[in-house]
Parts: structure tokens; sequence; C-alpha cells
């Protein structure tokens, strides 16, 4: 009886993984096809990255990605972890509205938060063009970093604070000696969501973008026609994704994890 | 090392300090203070004086105040009126980060991203040359608390009573002028309970500092205190020396409070001097020793304590030549504890009194029999009388 629900509960775990995963993978193997349909295996070649290295217009548009991304990651977090500070010390059942107005955009559909901002930078006469897209990015993020901050220091022990206080430290020692350091993986967490959030995102960008991104050239490129080497981008994007998350885990290992 | 410890630590309570510094045998004086939360007086004006040197606890039930005091002391917690005044100078407006005390909390409040050796230094840097030697001055604190080669691990890879010692380490390192402990053995088992208890006062006498000691174990107390404040709703009921809250409570509050629950009704028949003859609600006169009596009158409405422990239970009623106190009562029921047991007999009137009775023989106690009549006596000088209100 035991070993029948292992086996369901292992089969089904193993088709849900399956159904995460295995899109990515088959990205991945077609990223290596010799073949420029991209649907038939006709041998490995390494080839669609070497293009992928030589499109002028697409390392451009990379570039502006990540330097929009690093911007937007650091305005954000800074922005996010404040308010996520600020309303941690907030009674539970106070400003109710405050929170609600902090949490709303993650909510309200891309295409219309794409839309307000477009009206509002040409209402205002601001120039499309790169701050534009940053400050578009910052105002979709800001939320994330608030919300996972918070979480973080919904657990936190306030007699820390007291102990810390009673030891000798003043509210700056306090802060930077026990609070902060207990809320650096949310602050963590909120910026590595907020890098991949700016990184990958088309809809809102589309809208107020005065310069080109990677995914506004991604779909560009595949409205012309789909090769290899759209999957060969997609590819190194996720590897640099899965570098930076790994990169963040080690920075976050336990402090324990030193020492063994 | 623990030696040059000793010597770091003993000598300043007594021999370093600033002249006139020993005139004042007062480490703490609270004066008046009071707290309230919303409606409720958490501490309801409550002024105690703790000598230098003393193991004091605050004692009572949960939510008489007691922790709110000893916060007030450590200024985590700002009143509403009087002082506290440690050592001489009044600290009521200082914050907890400038006040020479430091706390022990309940569930130790050890930092969880530091290990035991940054958690035990943590305040060695806002204390004036306290970072000097201070790898020195972490393992003679560790070895004090007999912690030591730990150093390494973090708190969560602690027992419970491992991480005790740390947090008493890490107030102790900083040589406070007074230690206040909020319940701190109350997250540990009974058995390690009491090692800490030996312990903790064994400490107290090396360092020589004034411990604040927050219990609502009235045995804790008894066991490692030199004086008690027993609290009540905000209030200090009675403040003595361990011995004389336990033999002599001064309110019914505090007799119930220490185990000592035979209460009589009585009325009182004659005042001669400090000899107060009293008529018990069950009929019987007994005279009671009141030295520091606040004034009783005939005819006043009065009850008297007698310990479960110091009544005495017979078959036959003692000869008249025997001078003690003595009632009839019936056997209700017995418990057997192993090395005693207790009995709960009622008297004519009514009244419900426990027995404790030494189990000093094998069999002991088998003469009386349930629903029984069995006769209590007493020293009369083991009554204590107080008024039927507190004054």
């Amino acid at each position: 009886m035991k070993s029948v629900g292992r086996t369901i509960l292992r089969t089904y775990s193993s088709a849900v993984y399956a159904f995460l995963y295995a899109p990515i993978l088959v990205l991945v193997v077609y990223s290596f096809n010799q073949s420029l349909q991209t649907a038939r295996w006709l041998g490995f070649t390494p080839r669609w990255y070497a293009q992928v290295l030589r499109d002028r217009e697409l390392i451009e548009s990379a570039g502006n990605s990540l330097l929009v991304a690093a911007v937007t990651t650091v305005a954000a977090t800074i922005i996010g972890t404040l308010a996520g500070l600020g309303l941690s010390r907030l009674q539970a059942n106070r400003g109710s509205a405050t929170k609600a107005l902090l949490f709303l955009p993650i909510v309200i559909p891309e295409i219309v938060v794409g839309a307000a901002l477009f009206t509002f930078f040409v209402a205002v006469e601001w120039e499309l063009g790169f701050w534009s897209v940053v400050v578009a990015h910052i105002s979709f993020s800001v939320s994330y970093v608030a919300i996972v901050v918070r979480a973080r220091l919904a657990g936190f022990d306030r007699t820390l604070e007291e102990a810390a206080r009673d030891l000798g430290a003043g509210p700056l020692g306090v802060f930077w000696r026990v609070k902060f350091p207990l809320m650096l993986p949310g602050i963590v967490a909120g910026a590595l969501l907020v890098f991949t959030l700016s990184i990958d995102d088309y809809v809102i960008t589309s809208f107020v973008a005065g310069v080109k991104t990677l995914p506004l050239h991604i779909y560009a490129k595949l409205k012309v026609n789909a090769t290899p080497e759209t999957n060969a981008i997609s590819t190194l994007l996720l590897a640099v994704t899965i570098a930076l998350i790994t990169a963040a885990q080690w920075l976050l290992r336990s402090p324990r994890g030193r020492k063994k | 090392m623990v030696e040059n410890f000793s010597t770091v630590y003993i000598a300043p309570c007594f021999s370093e300090n600033p002249a006139g510094f020993m005139e004042n045998p007062f480490s703490i004086r609270v004066v008046g203070v009071a707290k309230r939360f919303g409606d409720v007086a958490a501490v309801d004006h409550v002024s105690l004086d703790i000598r230098r040197g003393e193991f004091f606890s605050l004692l009572g039930p949960s939510g008489c105040g007691k922790t709110t005091l000893l916060r007030m002391i450590a200024g985590l917690e700002e009143g509403d009126a009087g002082n506290i005044i440690i050592d001489g100078s009044d600290v009521t407006r200082v914050p907890a980060h400038r006040r020479p005390v430091n706390l022990v909390f309940q569930q130790f409040a050890l930092f969880p991203h530091l290990n035991v050796e940054k958690n035990v230094a943590f305040g060695l840097r806002y204390k004036s040359g306290g970072k000097r030697d201070s790898h020195k001055k972490v393992s003679a604190a560790l070895d004090l608390v007999r912690l030591s080669g730990l150093q390494h691990r973090y708190p969560d890879e602690l027992s419970g009573g491992q991480k005790q010692r740390v947090a008493l380490a890490r107030a102790l390192v900083l040589e406070p002028r007074v230690l206040l402990l909020d319940e701190p053995l109350g997250a540990l088992d009974q058995k390690l309970r009491k090692e800490m208890q030996v312990e903790l006062k064994h400490l107290q006498r090396r360092l020589g500092i004034t411990f604040v000691f927050v219990t609502h174990d009235q045995e804790e107390a008894l066991t490692m205190s030199d004086r008690i404040a027993v609290m009540n709703a905000g209030k200090v009921e009675q403040m003595d020396s361990a011995a004389e809250v336990f033999e002599h409570p001064s309110t019914p509050f505090v007799a119930e409070f220490m185990g000592a629950g035979n209460f009589f009704t009585a009325k009182v028949r004659e005042v001669d001097g400090a000899i107060v003859t009293v008529i018990s609600k069950a009929g019987f006169e007994t005279a009671l020793l009141a030295p520091n009596a606040p004034n009783y009158r005939p005819g006043e409405k009065v009850r008297f304590v007698v310990r479960p422990e110091k009544l005495e239970m017979s078959l036959t009623e003692p000869p008249p030549a025997d001078a003690r106190a003595r009632m009839e009562v019936t056997v209700e029921e017995r418990v057997y504890q192993g090395v005693a047991t207790v009995w709960t007999v009622r008297n004519r009137a009514g009244e419900r009194i426990h027995v404790y009775q030494q189990n000093v023989i094998h069999g002991a106690g088998e003469q009386f029999v349930d629903m029984g009549k069995a006769w209590l006596c007493w020293d009369p000088r083991n009554a204590i009388l107080m008024r039927e209100q507190k004054a």
C-alpha cells in the first residue's frame, strides 16, 4: 500500500518537473542544432553562438538591458527596502490603504501600466529614452522588494533589538549589526527578483522605450524569422540567470557553511 | 584565566570606585515608579531599594508587573511616573544603551547570525577600553560560565543550557554593576533548572554583583535570594528576607503565594501588647503573637494562617498540659507523595485545611480513616495573624 502511494507520488512529481523543465531543455538542445528549421535535429553545431556574438545590434541591446537592469535593481532595492522596513513597523491593523497602494502595481495588468506610463511621459514631456525605461522599471519593481523585505521582517524577533540596546548599541549599531544582517537575505532575494523582472520585461518596455532592450530585439527578430540564433540567445540568458542566482546563494550561504 | 577574570571582575564593586561610592549602600532605588498599558496599571507606584551585592528577587504571578519593572530598570520600557536611581545617579531619562546594567532575557535573545564568541563580544565595542583584549575577555567570561571551547558554535547549534550560559557571559563580560535576569531559567527543564539555580547563586557570590532576578516560582526565589519583593497587581505586597517572607507573610496574598493556604477566619477578643487573643470561627480560642501588629481592636474580624507543614495531626486530643493550639477536624482526602503525605481535612466551620506530613516511618498515617475524626495541633508562634483586607 505504502509503496503504491510512493510510486504514484514519484510519477506525479516527475511529470510536474518534466512539464516545467522539458521546454527549456528542448530550447537548450536546439540551440546547438545545425538545421535552420528549428523542429528537426540535423547534428551538433556551435555556430549560432558565434553568430550571436557577431550580431552588433544584439550585443548593443543586451548591453542596454544589463544597464537598465543594474540601475533599476539598485534604485528599486533601496526604495523597496525602506518601504518594507517602514511597513513592518506599522501595527497589523494600521496603514491598510498605504499597503494596498504599494502592492497594487503587482496585480495591475502590465499592459495598463505600460499605457499609463506612456501617457504620463508624454504628458510631462519626458523624452522617451534610457531613463524613461529605468523609471518605468523601478515603478513596477519597488513593490516586489517591499513585499519580500516585509515578509522577512515579519519573523524578526524584537527582543534581539532590545538585547542589542541593552548591550550598549545605539540606534545605528542596532540597525547595522543586528537588523540589517538578519534582513539581508530578504534584500538580496528582492534585488534578484527585480533584476530578473527588469531584464526580461517586454510589455511595459515596449511602450516607453527610447532604447532597444534585449527582449525588444529578440521579439523583433522572431517576427522576421525564427532561427536557432534566438535559441542561442535564450540559452545564454538562462546561463546568466543561473549564474546570478548561484552567486547570490553563495553570498547568502549560512555562515556555518564556511567552516564545514 | 579564571583567576585573572575574578580579579578583574570582583574588584571593581568594592575597591576601584570613585570616592563616596561606598557611602551609598543601594545599587538601585526605585522611587514611585508607575507604568500603565492602556487601562491596566502594570506597575502601580512601586518604591524599593536594592542593596549593593545582594541577590534580590521580584516574585509574583504572571501579569503582576515584575517583568515590566525589570525592563524599566534596564531602560527598555519608559515609565509614566517615578524615578530610577542606579548607584546614586538618576537614570530615569537615560536610554537603555547608556545604563550600567545588563539584562539576561527569558528566551536568551542570542544573535542568530553571530557565533558564540561574537555574541559575547557584541557589547565590548561600546564600552570604553572594551575592545582591548576583547578575545581574552570573551574567553574569560566563557570560562566563568563553564562554556569554553564552543566559541565557534552558532546559537542554533547549542542546547538550552548552553544558550543560557552564553546569554550570561554576554552580559557579564561587560562588568555590569547590576545584572538583571528575566525568568532566565524558565526555558530549561527541571533538572537543569536546579543546577543553574545553584550555579547562579555561586556566580553572584563570587562576583559580588547585585543580581535582580524575576521569577514566578516561589521555591526558586527562596533558594536563591537574599531578599524578595512579592508583587501582585502592580504593587509590592511584601519586601523582606527570603525566610521572613516565607515564615511571616504580611498579607493573605503573600501567604497564599508562598504556599501557606490554610486561612482561618476569626474575631479579636482581647489585645494585650503584642499578644492578640482571637476566637476562631470554628469555635476555639487561641493567643497569637503579632509583634509588628498594626493596632488590632477587640471585635475586629481577622484571619490567621498556619503553614501545612507546621500542623501535626493525631487521632486523639492532645493532653491539656500540651500548650499548643488545637482543633478537631474530619479527614477528607489523602495524597501520597512519596516523601510526604498531604492530607485535606475540614474543621467545624467548614474551612478546608491542608496538612503536610513527612513519611518518617513506613505506614505513617495509616491510623486515619476517610471521613474519620482527627485532631490538629500547632505551636501558636507558627500562626500568622493578618487583617481581613490588606492594610
